[in-house]
């Protein structure tokens, strides 16, 4: 478990038949030179070594839409990840220049990921009507938005949405972890720190078992994807042992279990036209059998009998286009075309624009700042967008009732 | 056992397996789905690639299964339940209702044209066009026969309506018919249901979504001239002819994203061939192709895509496009690739796309695997027993044929299907003609001597409305009665009724009619059927003839009503002046052999000789080397399966040598052949025997071919034993094992060495890919830490299991793209060689070193075939392999009846195809084994002796070989010479009549349509006409 996986890169891609179909639905490729055709071309070739120093890979967007088309479904973001690792490694590559915010995020991730670094996590943003414990069967996994608020205010609601939803709904109190740590995420897509994020994800699973949790939940599409991935591929029985859920997830399957309805208070009712990022985390990057999309779908269609109207944007779904921005690499001018273009999609789809990811929001609230044509566009977490309309159906256990 | 077969599907493998069945002695019943026999065949425009309209080749054999005593024609009807095993199975069938008598209705059309305009997408147009509730699936349907759409049908849904029933003249509409279930029992079972193509299954990125965006199958019905667009190139949006055409290939085929990791083989001909047509049918359109590999491996299969390209314009773009995107305004579509070559990203717009997308298999195989208890495979097409057997299903007694087992083009599904039929034909041997019937015309034929006075019989048909509405049939049969010699003419609603047969003989016996004439629809469905009853009624049959009033007179003369009821009126009157010279011919009946000649004793002549000796007849296998095997010999491990060559070999060799029927000469060349099918006389020359005489029935083919040596290319020479090719690489491992591959770190192969070329051989020779490959597998497994080069072309693994054969090796070897233009280089160092190469993907040059190079070079024909050729009198195509009839529909067949082709002598192929078309060649023999004679037709040319000039220009133009120029002795009053004559072969002649046009001295010419008789028609239409006047 200690030793990182170091594949051949050359062997994962002799797949490749050379159709060149993946430059072109290469997101990054639209605004910059990066040809991922070629570059595997050069790796098959045997010019791995060159590819790699020339440090091309660090420009890769990973939003995963190549594999989503590649008839031989080469996973060529799994394989920049790995190559990152060698670029770091074994050619001494600093990633930290490509770093947005000099850093700052990522940088408390590789601290926390320190076995003497125990922190102690700010948890005064809990809403009194809230409880929550340290044991207990469902936990919350808050993740790194609460380190965002010194920069931007933007994310506040969205613990506090999510933990309001969960506690209206469960019997006991949630679990959030005063000690919680990052999930690792950033670490182990962005930067190549392999070992900083195996013991990140050890630490997290020494918590997980403390506290005597079986399911998970998370607000943020990274931290979905890592947990229910990532993680299973380091610990064999993650899977016997946990369950992870997003909140959408979870929402869903209470909806469904009749446990909730969506409705709206008559005198605040206003009609609203919204549209739905998806985060390549929560799209792409799942398997095919994760329908947690059409879930999304399904609650949104529930929406309109309340007199919401949901559009599509052009590109949904798994064909989404990228925030421009992933695990902090790569904020410039090129990542802001991308936002650009995305936005201009959610503006003609609807006034407001909800999505799963707090990282999506930070990214295009920060190109709002910068442009007015976007201003009125409202953007949300799936939770703000959804807790006044979750209301209760079956009324809940009031403690010591079942004796 | 049975002497009988369930065929279900009706599409070109049904119907080439029913015919060949019922020919070799069985009786058919043939189940199909759908209102109408034809299949995916009958919806083609033309066929590659030779550009023939598809339906109408097609159409006769469907006319012919319709007509055949053998076949019981089940459409509309599908398959429930089986039980039992081979050689006894019960079947239970479900007949759907039609609600249309199939006894009654001619198939007149007369309730189509009535029935209410509500209309629904017609499902043989790929919902292009539209149908009423009653319909036809096409014009030239086989049965001819209409069916409700009782979802449509306002009387059956609603209860009003009824305009149909109230308009059929034959009163074959039945509201009420109900499904119908019965048990048949039959010997063997084949399933031959073909495949769908993918359209609304496809993801996103091709933009099926889009109007203007269509699927290949789509395009042959925008195409074909009976299509909804009646052959005008128009995009369905806004019926605009579109001025650029994109071609996408692999739209969905090698591709996991669509679930489709096979390639569906046929797409890169039928899209050259699209692009083609298009070009043909509007100057204006610019066609371009997307492509990825281009896999063009059959007979002039490459040479046709290079055409494309040279000769009509068409230009290829190389590389996987990304996505499409329709242009909402226009319409028009923007597709999305990178330039391969250049790295840029491009868009191109296009008015119309059509997408060759994935061939699958069809939607309910699952279910019908079920039914028949057999197996699918992982791509959920029917599953053959092994590899070199892919005929047979999974369970004994149940057969594949075409499309069902994968994908293949129409002419392996056709040779397939002849083999199919003669491995049924082993397997129920013994029930030969148990089933089947013959009719015997009991009637004896009454005399007509050419003194006789005409006595002339004409019926004219009003074909419901169809002739009827337009041309003005009783007035025509007041002007016919009035002519010389029409001893009676009359006027019926559907002259091809049964009772109107009746009414046929009564008029030849009332009237003492020794001539009689139809005026109705086509001869190439009805004359076969007047025939017979003048037969039955006694008269000869080339005393009747045939006017077709409606094809050529009344549909294209609908609003001219006047002119046509003349045409009708002229065309009569010039078939009763022809009648009036017709005679009676006779047929005769020739004895055949009931034996084989097989030539060459590789896979194919060694698996024909075994399946005619299984059906229990002698066969004489002639191999001109020491031993059995032919290439196979040379090789060591067999594609794709790890088989050791010898191994399968031996197997073979010892079944052959071990039958009784099959008698083998070794060493042995063939000197002479003689004779014509049924009687030949062969010659041979053996070890023992210098002058060995053989008489055989009918001759097979099998003589296979060779690898080609690149002499002086790539620095192939007998000085650089470590550059050879893949044969003499087999020959190396067979014999040195893998011990010389120590010192041997690279290993470079180069495919397309000599082959795909502007000149010389322009071919591609199909199974050299493969043979890469394989040879790859093998040494990686050999020394695992090789380094493997591969520099290649297109690569052609086109059948269903082969890219993932092929996906396999991208992990032993590097693939590097060259182009035609940029050959590569090899310059000898020291000890190894320096290769400079461009890879055309990234135009860039790259250079190595290697230790050993193998070179794929294509095969060629056998030395010495023109020899062979000139003796069995059948031609050879350009690149030097054997000719056959026909490229689509009779692959297995020369021209000349009684000789067959199977294995490489017809073109380059693998071990499996080589099998299934040796099976299909000894299926096609054996049909005349089997039936033990043949009757020749009447209608063949006669030599006017005394006019022969000996000149030889007949024989020279016939195509069948059936003329001859023989000498006679000639006594003149003083002198005695040896003169020669023009003879006709009557078992080889078909009556096509090109030496009566040849013939500078009119000395030959064609029974039923001689000089006179052709004469009489023209003088008829010019001086009748004006006397009449």
């Amino acid at each position: 478990m200690d030793k990182v996986y170091q594949p051949n890169l050359r062997e994962l891609l002799k797949k490749c038949y050379q159709c060149a179909r993946c430059t072109g639905v290469c997101q990054i490729s639209k605004v910059q030179y990066f040809r991922p055709s070629r570059i595997i071309q050069q790796i098959l070739e045997g010019f791995e070594e060159k590819v790699l120093q020339s440090g091309v890979l660090w420009d890769c967007l990973m939003c995963n839409s190549c594999l989503q088309n590649c008839p031989e479904e080469i996973n060529f973001a799994d394989i920049v990840r790995n190559a990152k690792h060698l670029m770091v490694h074994k050619y001494g590559q600093n990633p930290e220049e490509c770093v947005a915010h000099k850093g700052i995020y990522t940088s408390i991730s590789e601290l926390m990921s320190k076995l003497e670094v125990n922190p102690k996590r700010d948890l005064s943003w809990i809403p009194k009507d809230c409880e929550i414990a340290k044991e207990g069967k469902i936990l919350y996994h808050v993740g790194c938005t609460p380190f965002f608020k010194f920069e931007f205010d933007e994310l506040e609601n969205v613990p506090i949405s999510t933990l309001r939803i969960l506690s209206k709904i469960e019997n006991e109190p949630i679990v959030v972890l005063e000690d919680e740590y990052c999930c690792g995420h950033d670490l182990y897509w962005g930067q190549g720190k392999m070992e900083e994020f195996i013991a990140l994800a050890k630490k997290n699973m020494k918590n997980f078992e403390r506290s005597g949790i079986s399911t998970i939940i998370t607000t943020c599409a990274e931290g979905y994807r890592t947990f229910k991935i990532e993680y299973p591929k380091i610990f064999e029985d993650f899977n016997q042992k946990f369950e992870v859920k997003h909140i959408i997830e979870y929402v869903y399957e209470q909806w469904k279990a009749g446990r909730i309805t969506f409705k709206i208070d008559e005198k605040t009712k206003e009609k609203i036209n919204f549209t739905f990022h998806d985060p390549c985390r929560m799209s792409r990057f799942l398997p095919k059998s994760n329908t947690i999309m059409q879930k999304t779908r399904e609650i949104f269609l529930q929406l309109e009998h309340l007199g919401y109207k949901f559009t599509e944007m052009e590109h949904n779904q798994e064909n989404a286009l990228c925030c421009g921005v992933s695990s902090w690499m790569n904020c410039n001018e090129r990542s802001k075309a991308l936002r650009y273009k995305r936005l201009s999609e959610a503006k003609v789809a609807g006034d407001t624009m909800v999505t799963s990811c707090p990282k999506c929001i930070l990214h295009f609230n920060c190109l709002q700042n910068d442009y007015d044509e976007f201003s009125a566009l409202k953007i949300l977490d799936f939770t703000e967008f959804i807790i006044n309309l979750v209301q209760i159906t079956q009324k809940k256990k009031i403690k010591g009732d079942e004796q | 056992m049975e002497g009988s077969v369930l065929v279900i599907g009706g599409g070109i493998a049904g119907i080439q397996t029913s015919l060949d069945l019922t020919e070799l002695g069985f009786k058919v019943y043939l189940v199909e789905k759908t209102p109408s026999i034809g299949g995916r065949m009958a919806q083609l425009d033309k066929t590659f690639p030779t550009n023939d309209c598809s339906l109408c080749i097609l159409a006769p054999k469907m006319v012919e299964v319709g007509r055949n005593p053998n076949i019981e024609l089940m459409t509309y009807h599908e398959v429930l339940e089986i039980a039992g095993e081979a050689g006894n199975f019960t079947v239970k069938i479900l007949k759907k209702p039609r609600y249309v008598d199939e006894s009654k209705c001619k198939g007149c059309g007369d309730c189509a044209s009535k029935c209410p305009k509500i209309e629904v997408p017609r499902l043989f147009d790929m919902n292009l066009g539209k149908r009423k509730s009653i319909y036809i699936p096409f014009p030239q349907a086989v049965p001819p026969v209409y069916v409700i759409d009782p979802e449509l049908c306002l009387k059956i849904t609603k209860g009003v309506c009824g305009v149909c029933q109230k308009v059929c003249k034959a009163d074959a509409i039945d509201y009420e018919q109900k499904p119908i279930e019965f048990e048949i029992k039959v010997g063997a079972i084949v399933v031959a249901t073909g495949f769908d193509m993918y359209g609304e299954e496809l993801s996103k990125r091709w933009g099926y979504q889009y109007e203007n965006v269509v699927n290949a199958l789509e395009y042959e019905r925008i195409l074909c001239a009976s299509g909804p667009y009646e052959g005008h190139v128009l995009r369905p949006s806004d019926k605009e002819e579109p001025r650029n055409i994109a071609f996408i290939q692999c739209a969905g085929s090698r591709d996991r994203q669509e679930d489709v990791p096979y390639c569906s083989s046929v797409c890169c001909m039928y899209t050259a061939k699209e692009a083609i047509i298009t070009k043909e049918h509007s100057e204006n359109s610019e066609c371009y192709v997307f492509r990825h590999d281009l896999r063009a491996y059959g007979k002039n299969f490459y040479e046709y895509t290079q055409r494309a390209q040279d000769e009509y314009g068409v230009t290829y773009f190389q590389t996987k496009i990304s996505k499409i995107i329709e242009d909402s305004k226009t319409n028009d579509l923007v597709i999305h690739y990178e330039n391969l070559q250049t790295g840029k990203i491009e868009t191109f717009k296009a008015n119309l796309v059509v997408l060759a997308s994935p061939l699958v298999p069809k939607k309910d195989s699952k279910e019908l695997a079920k039914i028949l208890g057999i197996e699918l495979d992982k791509y959920g097409f029917f599953k053959e027993q092994s590899y070199y057997n892919k005929s047979k299903a999974s369970k004994k007694g149940i057969f594949l044929s075409g499309f069902a087992q994968g994908p293949m083009d129409i002419p392996e599904t056709v040779a397939g299907s002849s083999g199919v039929a003669s491995e049924i034909a082993t397997l129920l041997s013994s029930e030969k003609f148990s089933n089947t019937e013959e009719k015997i015309i009991e009637t004896p034929e009454k005399e007509v001597k050419p003194s006789d006075e005409p006595r002339i019989g004409v019926l004219i048909c009003h074909c419901g409305i169809n002739i009827g509405k337009y041309v003005d049939v009783p007035k025509v049969v007041e002007k016919i009665n009035k002519l010389p010699n029409v001893t009676h003419c009359e006027d019926n609603m559907y002259s091809c009724s049964s009772d109107s047969q009746e009414r046929i003989k009564e008029m030849i016996k009332e009237y003492n009619l020794n001539r009689f004439i139809v005026a109705s629809c086509t001869p190439r469905t009805h004359e076969p059927l007047f025939q017979e009853t003048c037969e039955e009624a006694g008269l000869n049959k080339y005393l009747f003839e045939m006017v077709n009033i409606r094809d050529q007179c009344s549909w294209v003369h609908m609003k001219e009503k006047e002119a046509a009821t003349q045409k009708a009126e002229d065309l009569i009157r010039m078939a009763v002046s022809k009648a009036r010279l017709l005679k009676p011919q006779n047929e005769e009946n020739l004895k055949i052999e009931p034996s084989a000649l097989v030539i060459g004793g590789g896979i194919s002549g060694m698996t024909a000789a075994l399946n005619i000796a299984n059906q229990g007849f002698e066969v004489h296998l002639v191999e001109k080397e020491e031993e059995l095997g032919g290439i196979l010999n040379n090789l060591y491990e067999l594609f794709p399966n790890e088989d050791k060559a010898s191994d399968f070999l031996v197997e073979n060799i010892e079944k052959v040598e071990n039958h009784k029927k099959i008698k083998t000469y070794l060493h042995s060349k063939i000197k002479d052949i003689k004779g014509y099918i049924g009687n030949y006389n062969i010659s041979l020359s053996t070890l023992d025997n210098d002058k060995l005489e053989l008489k055989v029935g009918t001759i097979i083919v099998a003589t296979g071919a060779q690898e080609l040596k690149p002499e002086g290319n790539f620095l192939y020479s007998d000085e650089n034993p470590k550059i050879m090719t893949q044969l003499e690489l087999e020959q190396k491992l067979t014999k040195d094992g893998d011990k010389w591959l120590k010192d041997i770190k690279r290993i470079t192969t180069i495919l397309c060495v000599n082959s795909r070329q502007k000149e010389g051989i322009t071919y591609c020779s199909n199974i050299c890919c493969s043979v890469a490959l394989k040879n790859i597998r093998i040494l990686k497994e050999m020394k695992p830490n090789l380094e493997m080069i591969v520099l290649y072309r297109d690569l052609q693994m086109a059948k269903k299991e082969f890219e993932d054969f092929y996906r396999e090796r991208r992990q032993d070897a590097m693939f590097i793209r060259y182009s035609l233009n940029n050959l590569p280089s090899i310059e000898k160092k020291n000890n190894n060689y320096h290769i400079n190469v461009i890879n055309t993907n990234l135009q860039q040059e790259l250079e190595f070193d290697t230790d050993l190079i193998i070179l794929t070079t294509p095969l060629i024909p056998e030395d010495n075939m023109d020899e062979l050729a000139k003796m069995l009198k059948v031609p050879l195509d350009g690149t030097g392999f054997f000719l056959e009839a026909h490229v689509k529909l009779r692959p297995l067949d020369f021209a000349t009846d009684g000789i067959f082709l199977c294995g490489c002598a017809q073109w380059p192929k693998n071990i499996q195809d080589s099998i299934s078309q040796a099976n299909g060649a000894a299926g096609r023999a054996s049909r005349f084994l089997s039936a033990g004679e043949i009757t020749t037709s009447g209608l063949i040319s006669e030599v006017n002796e005394a006019l022969c000039i000996g000149c030889g220009k007949c024989e020279e133009v016939c195509p069948y070989q059936a003329v001859e120029l023989r000498e006679i002795e000639k006594t003149f009053e003083d002198i005695t010479i040896s003169i020669k004559k023009s003879y006709v072969n009557s078992a080889l002649c078909k009556g096509c009549g090109t030496c009566g046009a040849t013939c500078p001295v009119g000395a030959i010419s064609v029974k039923h349509y001689d000089f006179d008789q052709i004469g009489v028609m023209i003088d008829s239409y010019l001086l009748e006409k004006t006397q009449a006047e």
